[in-house]
């Protein structure tokens, strides 16, 4: 158990944090045919796409309400409905994603109200139809919560727009997932559940749209994820899976909603975890455990036993989004790594479950103080975090958003007993590689006073 | 506007620009309603704070702080090419990451909070403080912060007041600009003058290209005094108003800040571009022409000469290599028919070119190079590119990332010219990297197998006898 203390700056010194939006915008990233429109400035948008795009190296589906200093104090409504008709015009789309911003937060507007009145009026009974797309509004002001806190309430939304069904699919297990599960993470995840004679819906589902393949043609909406239909039909779940500690309160909601039992799992990193999981699949699947499945626990308890010689004792500093903070760590914790640093951006329930002793709320000079103080060895952070760790020498390990200096931020597996092999195996090598020759002497006691120089390309 | 944009601009002038093309095409009720307005849905590009962060971030020694909520810095910090010789300062983030407390009572308090405690851990030779949408509409008196925290600093700390909702990136730019000339510019002398002194506006050493370009000046004896801003100091960029000439690099918003130059200081000021012989001939005999002297222009005739021999040599292979290929050109500005001559130069044919962000003489220019067949680009949106590309049977996308993925989806080669490229190709060596990278673009062996069919999309007869 944590304690969860606040960081030092008391702004935001080279900011860990992103905004709420930008985690709303992604849960609808990963849905089919479908675009996020942020409701604020042009620049609200600009930004969020821009970043996107670095961290998928992917076209990214994004629009602005473009709201003016004029129409921000005079009242923007009409700025959503003019860009709800553009885009449904030009493009089409099954789904849009409406989220506020910091800006139309402030002046009092009634989004949901002015929704409500106009044509883009919830009626899921004829989706999806021409020029009818399913819309979501979503209040995700900048100025309060994060990331993770977007992608919570944006994903409320959604399965707070499914309809109740009449009838239920035993087979069907909804898993709704938090925004630490890579492609093939969520690949792991569907994989596990089939394996077990299930049938899964993943939403959001980021490995259909955003996990970078070559479609026909190019597209101005998402070309996968989670299909309306699908969306739609999730009442009709046998069970609901929450994957994630982000998804928690969306799968509570849907469970209510579908009737239908829920287990919920902070994340799914390391052999506890997915422990727990299993036992519910087997529970909902009434099969037991393929060989498949048995086959790739054997192998992590095998690498839990390996790594822990280099991961043993080993001093590590983390930062990402609170559900990513805790799996990383947790599945580093448990094969004996000390965590002597680790910072999220925002607050949340399930930091105060990490096992370690404390975690703070701050950005990354918190992270590279403490960092440098307790002389870590390895830094497992976004891309933002690779600066940290060269001031400090550390190894840099890149997991988290953005990923912009490496490839493949999609293909890094961190779930399941496959995925937590990987990342337990990619952990360990970085280490290797840090006290390797390739840094001299950095095998022995660690000093942060020694040049960055050696370090500048030990990322892993 | 003025209520929520602040600071001692008059709004209404920064729309009255006689230097823009634009502007003075105008009826005069046309040209007060100033740039035109984003259609809510359909847009893209960056706001006027991304603009004026464009503008100034790239003074590497200043801690830049964003005084608003997380959106407007946690995803932009340290997202730029713009490098630095030295300090690194620029590259950090500082936010005052506003929440509930501060949108109620007010943020004056934290933003006072966080310029002093960045001064106190870095030690800056100045502070910029830029205002976004919600501390323009929460009221917040941004310079009555900037000059108590300047007291007991005892550091410059300037007020830019560019909220997002205030225009577009061009705009932003502009009002950057004018941050510079009220606050920045004339507040310092330099160490000494000479009389070859210049300013470059609008040149941000993406990718170092300030490094390609400054040495060829060099050699002529032109000093870039101050760059704004690539690669800038901030006592450079405070000194600019003794220098003799300015170059505005391929930038319509920063015209307005030459011409404060002009009119305050008596600086005359040029357009130009550092992008292929042509351009880079021009900027010389622009410089010499300002700077004034028979002399200098015989030199700049000489220098020009050299270097371009020299160039021919090193762009020979590629000559031969990319003769006849074809491209679609989409840029803005200057860029847009400064490129076009560079391409021509290499023997590519440019089939189009865009002119969303360029003046009807920008547009001439474009017609006149690319002839009658050449086709200018009004909508740059991707589908539209790459239905353009179809019937031009153009071989490569030359545009700013945000195409990139537009190019790579159509399975076509694509060149990075705008603020994300990771290549320099500014002045001559920047043009024989230029005719590299597009070389290696076009001849990539992936292309021919991201097109191939995949086995179940081939005649099944196909692949069965063995052998591939």
């Amino acid at each position: 158990m944590a304690r969860v203390v606040p960081g030092a700056t008391g702004a935001a010194f080279d900011p860990l944090k992103h905004s709420q939006p930008l985690g709303g915008a992604l849960v609808f990233l990963g849905l089919a045919r479908s675009i996020p429109l942020l409701h604020g400035a042009q620049g609200c948008t600009a930004f969020a796409k821009a970043l996107l795009t670095r961290h998928f190296r992917e076209p990214i589906p994004l629009q602005t309400t473009a709201v003016t200093e004029v129409t921000a104090v005079l009242g923007a409504s009409d700025s959503v409905i003019a860009a709800l008709d553009t885009i449904t015009e030009r493009n089409n789309p099954d789904v849009i994603g409406v989220l506020t911003t910091g800006m139309t937060e402030v002046n009092g507007e009634d989004l949901l109200g002015v929704l409500r009145t106009s044509r883009y009026a919830p009626r899921t009974s004829c989706f999806p139809a021409q020029g009818h797309p399913l819309v979501v509004p979503v209040s995700t002001p900048d100025f309060r919560g994060g990331l993770s806190d977007g992608w919570a309430a944006a994903l409320e939304a959604l399965v707070g727009a499914v309809p109740a069904a009449g009838t239920t699919r035993a087979e069907q297990l909804a898993v709704l997932v938090g925004p630490s599960l890579s492609a093939v993470d969520l690949d792991e995840v569907a994989g596990l559940v089939r394996a077990f004679g299930l049938a899964p819906v993943l939403v959001p589902d980021l490995s259909g749209s955003l996990d970078g393949h070559l479609d026909e043609a190019w597209s101005p909406l998402t070309t996968g994820g989670t299909s309306v239909a699908d969306l739609l039909g999730l009442g009709a779940s046998g069970a609901v899976a929450a994957i994630g500690a982000t998804a928690a309160g969306a799968g509570a909601v849907l469970a209510a909603r579908a009737a239908a039992p829920l287990t919920a799992h902070d994340h799914l990193s390391g052999l506890a975890a997915v422990d727990r999981l299993v036992h519910a699949l087997m529970d909902f699947g009434g099969v037991p455990a393929p060989e498949e499945v048995r086959r790739w626990r054997r192998r992590l308890a095998d690498g839990l036993m390996d790594s822990h010689f280099v991961l043993g004792g080993a001093r590590v500093a983390l930062a990402g989004e609170p559900e990513q903070l805790v799996a990383v760590g947790s599945l580093l914790y448990d094969a004996g790594a000390e965590i002597v640093a680790a910072v999220s951006p925002t607050e949340a329930a399930v930091l105060e479950r990490a096992p370690w002793d404390e975690v703070v709320v701050g950005d990354f000079v918190d992270l590279a103080e403490r960092a440098a103080a307790a002389g870590a060895e390895l830094v497992v952070a976004s891309s933002r975090g690779r600066e940290v760790a060269n001031r400090i020498g550390a190894a840099h390990l890149a997991v988290g958003f953005p990923v912009y200096d490496r490839l493949g931020a999609q293909l890094r597996a961190t779930a399941g007993y496959r995925g937590s092999l990987h990342l337990l195996v990619d952990a360990a090598n970085c280490l290797l590689d840090y006290r390797s020759g390739r840094c001299a002497g950095s095998g022995r006691e660690h000093s942060p006073t020694r040049s960055n120089k050696r370090y500048e390309e030990l990322t892993c | 506007m003025a209520a929520l944009t602040r600071g001692t601009v008059e709004p209404g002038k920064l729309f009255d620009e006689p230097a823009c093309d634009h502007n003075r095409t105008k009826e005069p009720a046309a040209r007060k309603a100033g740039c035109p307005k984003p259609k809510p849905g359909g847009t893209a590009g960056g706001c006027a704070f991304d603009g004026s962060m464009i503008t100034l971030v790239p003074i590497a020694d200043v801690a830049h702080v964003v005084h608003g909520p997380i959106a407007c810095a946690g995803n932009s910090w340290d997202g730029r090419g713009s490098l630095s010789s030295g300090p690194t300062l620029y590259r950090r983030g500082f936010a005052t990451d506003i929440g509930e407390q501060e949108v109620v009572f007010g943020g004056e308090q934290r933003l006072y909070d966080t310029i002093v405690e960045a001064a106190r851990r870095h030690h800056p030779p100045a502070v910029f403080v830029y205002s976004t949408c919600v501390t323009a509409m929460i009221g917040d008196d941004i310079d009555a912060v900037c000059a108590a925290a300047a007291t007991v600093t005892g550091i410059p700390v300037v007020p830019v007041h560019a909220p997002g909702f205030a225009g577009s990136k061009n705009f932003g730019n502009r009002l950057a600009g004018q941050a510079l000339l009220e606050h920045v510019i004339g507040t310092v002398e330099p160490a000494f003058s000479t009389p070859y002194d210049v300013n470059l506006v609008g040149e941000y050493n993406i990718a170092g290209e300030l490094w390609d370009v400054a040495p060829v000046l060099a050699k002529l004896g032109i000093r870039v005094l101050a760059s704004i801003s690539g690669d800038a100091r901030y006592a450079d960029v405070a000194a600019a108003h003794r220098a003799r000439a300015t170059m505005v690099v391929c930038s319509r918003a920063l015209l307005s800040l030459a011409r404060g130059l002009e009119d305050r200081y008596g600086i005359p000021w040029f357009e130009g571009s550092f992008y292929g012989l042509r351009a880079m001939a021009a900027t010389l005999r622009g410089f010499a022409g300002l700077l004034g002297g028979d002399e200098l222009a015989w030199r700049a005739n000489e220098l020009i000469a050299a270097e371009e021999a020299d160039v021919a040599a090193a762009l020979a292979p590629y000559r031969e290599r990319l003769a006849g290929a074809r491209a679609v050109l989409y840029t803005g500005g200057v860029k847009s028919w400064s490129l076009v001559s560079a391409l021509q130069d290499l023997g590519v044919e440019v089939v189009a070119s865009g002119a969303t962000k360029s003046t009807d003489d920008d547009v001439d220019k474009i017609v006149s190079l690319l002839g009658p067949d050449g086709r200018v680009i009004r909508d740059g949106n991707p589908a539209e590119l790459l239905r353009l590309v179809r019937e031009t049977q153009a071989d490569i996308l030359i545009a700013g990332g945000r195409n990139q993925y537009t190019a790579l989806k159509g399975r076509l080669p694509f060149l990075d010219v705008n603020q994300e490229r990771q290549h320099a190709f500014a002045g001559y060596a920047g043009m024989v990297e230029f005719a590299r990278r597009l070389d290696l673009a076009l001849s990539s062996p992936v292309w021919e197998q991201v097109r191939a069919p995949a086995p179940w999309e081939r005649p099944a007869a196909a692949g069965t006898d063995g052998a591939s």
